[in-house]
């Protein structure tokens, strides 16, 4: 049975195209919003370094195989999806933009004064081949002083947004978004990976009081930070889980993929008592002789790179003035948050509560929201389910202006 | 290349973004003998491409290594007037040939300052600019104008040649085979130059001859354009006739308007142990006897023992205009915004402007193996290479 949207129920496909592997998730959102999630497809990712394409014919049948393997699993048809994007080409910076109120409407703020003030940030200058990718909205500010976030209807003389944009290089998210709509999908929104991911692991309290949320994926590490429910600092570092395989795979003499399994089967960064003189000996196949190491050099690896990306988060959230807003908890997701030992080097880097994020808020299949690489994909499905309902509360808000549209005409008529 | 003895040289030519890089490669390929080359630039996969001798990373804290695309406002406020990181790499330097692009990205923000600070170390600075076609935009022009304006303040002599050049030249219908050719006579000169002037040649040609060639200071050329190279190799039997039909006939001589607009030669010889003082006036005179106007000519000949009956010219043509006043920089115009609506930044980024900060520094050493991440975007902070392994960074001993 393929399924197929109704008048009651919204599927919702998320896409994520990961460095390390391709995930498409698919939810079923009711009436009052609720996400259903009805399961994820996955295939591994070809093609793709740094969260970037750098092979597009492998990454294009990467991201097919997935959707393939999504389709097979939840039944439903794929014909379009929200994408999340990341890379170190993304950039961001905060902005205010400014407007007064008309006094015909006695100083009001009205729907027309947001979309005005939204128009304006999204015409912000930017860089000749950056594109903005998401405009944040991180509150108003009203006449100077009062600050609100539902400033709708309030008297005021000036009114002050603020967003938190989000750029990145026009021909690189092109061609991400260009890998999947080749295959006659059509991408209905794109959404930034540090952002999905918060969404999909924070509560309503973890976005008021600051948090950070650190992503740690095969390609890239995202971090976004939260305050007052709003992202007011995301940054894409340029290291990720690729990098842990790297340095097992240079360090410890053995082929990438056999690395790669090293760090997933049994990779840690901290070494417990009693594994000190632990030996870890890799059988010889066909194409490796095997080799013996001790265990401490395997951790010694992963522990440097780790303590090392940590470091550059924390460092450039005081060089953003940041580190003090973080009153809350660190929360770690995205593969690399699976490494054994990850929560306790992290809380001797960020002297804070850390915790390993899980997807929340989500019905049905609850055991890949167990599994913090799909944070960004499922976030995203949170990401659709909020444009899906703004875009039905604009449809709404137009109708009711034909519908009162079409009551002036006949009054007219009625008049003349 | 041996770096460690190119280290020992006393001119250096330093190449600062994009261009600069373009012209160090070229001088690689193109031409036979070893420089002291440090390149510096903002982006990191750029430098890990190039080959120069010294590589150094700059204002990672800014672009992260991605270089700035030609917009040289995202290094607005930098400079590399100081910073320790520099000085090992520009220390026993006596003469500096800086080649760069002025269009706009890093060459043009940043070159002014490392300038300034070669001569505060009492470095003789000669520029080499490449400047923008004129169909890039005023906005790149007046840039361009802005950084030869400066450039024009510190340094001992600034050579500038026009891209538009390739426009009116037969090269016109492959733009990227005729900027190639730009790049390799931009380098083929600054070869020439560095050879004649290092190696303190046969003949002498240095600074001072440059300076007298374009004026120095304030107070020379206020048009943008003042340098054409022509360039030539020739070995064998007749090897002079056909270095100098070569040289003169040159891709970038050819729409003549180094005939019309130039006032000075520089030519400068490199040739084979068995040539003679004697042959190398003879070669002078058969040179004037072939250029289609006359002009005063001051040479400069190297000996390269290692070269045999071959000969490499370079013919360098400058307009030297006295007391042209210089032309003032084109203020961007404001756009005026409606009194209503303004669009505002963060007041830090308002406490920001009109401060100048150091530029971070740091010489590049990226792993010579082929990397996993090669084809990507470099991972880069400070002057490190995150791509590299952390246990090799921090020399962290494996109990393997």
């Amino acid at each position: 049975m393929i399924m197929q949207r109704t008048p009651t129920n919204e599927i919702l496909i998320a896409m994520d195209l990961g460095t390390q592997k391709m995930t498409v998730a698919v939810a079923e959102m009711s009436a009052e919003g609720a996400l259903t999630l009805l399961g994820v497809g996955e295939s591994a990712s070809a093609g793709m370094r740094k969260a970037e394409v750098t092979d597009f014919g492998y990454a294009q049948s990467a991201a097919r195989m997935a959707m393939a393997e999504a389709e097979r699993r939840t039944q439903a048809e794929i014909t379009e999806v929200y994408l999340s994007l990341s890379g170190t080409h993304l950039a961001s910076r905060n902005e205010s933009v400014r407007g007064a109120t008309a006094m015909e409407d006695e100083h009001r703020v009205t729907e027309t004064t947001l979309e005005e003030l939204n128009k304006l940030a999204a015409n912000l200058p930017l860089s000749r081949d950056h594109v903005i990718l998401h405009e944040l909205l991180r509150g108003y500010s009203l006449d100077r002083g009062v600050s609100s976030t539902q400033p709708l209807g309030v008297h005021t003389e000036q009114i002050e947004a603020h967003y938190h944009l989000v750029t990145g290089k026009r021909t690189r998210l092109q061609t991400a978004v260009q890998c999947v709509a080749d295959q006659r999908i059509r991408v209905k929104g794109c959404t930034f990976s540090a952002y999905a991911s918060g969404l999909a692991v924070l509560g309503e309290e973890g976005k008021k009081r600051g948090t950070v949320v650190i992503d740690l994926g095969a390609g890239v590490s995202d971090v976004a930070v939260w305050r007052d429910e709003a992202v007011v600092h995301s940054v894409v570092h340029g290291v990720g889980g690729d990098h842990l395989s790297q340095d097992l795979s240079i360090g410890l003499e053995i082929p990438y993929a056999r690395a790669e399994k090293l760090k997933k089967e049994m990779g840690s960064v901290i070494l417990e008592q009693g594994e000190k003189d632990e030996r870890i000996t890799l059988p010889r196949d066909i194409s490796f002789d095997g080799r013996s190491f001790y265990k401490e050099a395997m951790t010694q690896i992963l522990q440097a790179r780790m303590a090392e990306t940590l470091q550059i988060i924390r460092d450039d959230l005081e060089e953003q003035n940041l580190w003090g807003a973080v009153e809350t908890e660190v929360v770690l997701t995205g593969g690399g948050a699976r490494l054994r030992g990850l929560g306790r080097l992290a809380s001797e880097i960020f002297p804070r509560p850390v915790r390993i994020g899980r997807a929340r808020d989500f019905l049905g299949e609850q055991s890949d929201l167990e599994r913090p690489e799909f944070s960004t994909v499922l976030g995203t499905l949170k990401y659709a389910a909020e444009t899906e309902r703004k875009e039905a509360n604009q449809t709404q808000g137009w109708r009711k202006i034909q519908k009162s549209l079409g009551r002036m005409v006949s009054s007219l008529k009625f008049l003349a | 290349m041996n770096i460690t003895s190119v280290e020992n040289h006393k001119v250096a030519i330093i190449a600062v973004g994009g261009t600069g890089a373009a012209v160090l490669d070229n001088l690689a390929v193109a031409c036979e003998g070893e420089h002291r080359t440090i390149c510096i630039d903002t982006d990191a996969l750029a430098l890990r491409g190039t080959v120069a001798s010294k590589k150094i990373l700059v204002a990672p804290e800014r672009v992260h290594g991605l270089g700035t695309g030609g917009e040289g406002e995202l290094l607005e406020g930098l400079s590399l007037e100081e910073g320790d990181s520099l000085d090992p790499i520009l220390k026993g330097i006596s003469t500096a040939l800086v080649v760069l692009s002025v269009s706009g990205g890093t060459g043009a923000a940043l070159s002014p300052s490392l300038v300034k600070r070669l001569k505060k170390q009492k470095v003789d600075v000669v520029v080499l600019a490449v400047t923008p076609f004129a169909f890039e935009g005023t906005r790149r022009k007046s840039r361009a104008t802005q950084c030869l304006h400066e450039l024009r303040k510190v340094a001992d002599a600034v050579l500038v040649f026009n891209n538009d050049r390739l426009l009116e030249s037969s090269m016109s219908k492959d733009l990227r085979e005729g900027q190639r050719s730009l790049d390799r006579a931009i380098a083929r000169t600054v070869h020439g130059l560095a050879h004649v002037m290092e190696k303190n040649g046969m003949v002498h040609l240095g600074v001072s001859e440059l300076k007298e060639a374009v004026g120095s200071g304030c107070d020379a050329v206020g048009i943008l354009e003042n340098a054409w190279a022509g360039v030539a190799d020739a070995s064998g039997e007749g090897r002079e006739e056909a270095a100098i039909e070569a040289v003169v006939e040159d891709i970038l001589l050819e729409d003549g308007r180094a005939w019309k607009e130039g006032n000075r030669i520089l030519v400068s010889v490199i040739t084979g142990p068995e040539t003679s003082l004697n042959d190398f006036h003879g070669l002078l005179e058969k040179l004037r006897a072939r250029l289609p106007v006359d002009m005063p000519i001051s040479a400069g000949a190297a000996v390269d023992p290692e070269r045999s009956e071959s000969l490499s010219l370079t013919l360098l043509v400058t307009r030297r205009s006295e007391g042209t006043v210089l032309e003032k920089p084109v203020e961007g115009k404001e756009e005026k915004k409606p009194v209503s609506v303004e669009a505002t930044r963060l007041e830090e980024s308002k406490e920001k402007k009109g401060k100048r900060f150091v530029a971070a520094q740091g010489e590049l050493e990226f792993d010579r193996t082929p990397s996993r991440f090669a084809r990507s975007s470099p991972s880069v902070r400070g002057a490190e290479d995150l791509d590299r392994p952390t246990f090799q960074r921090k020399e962290i001993r494996l109990r393997v």
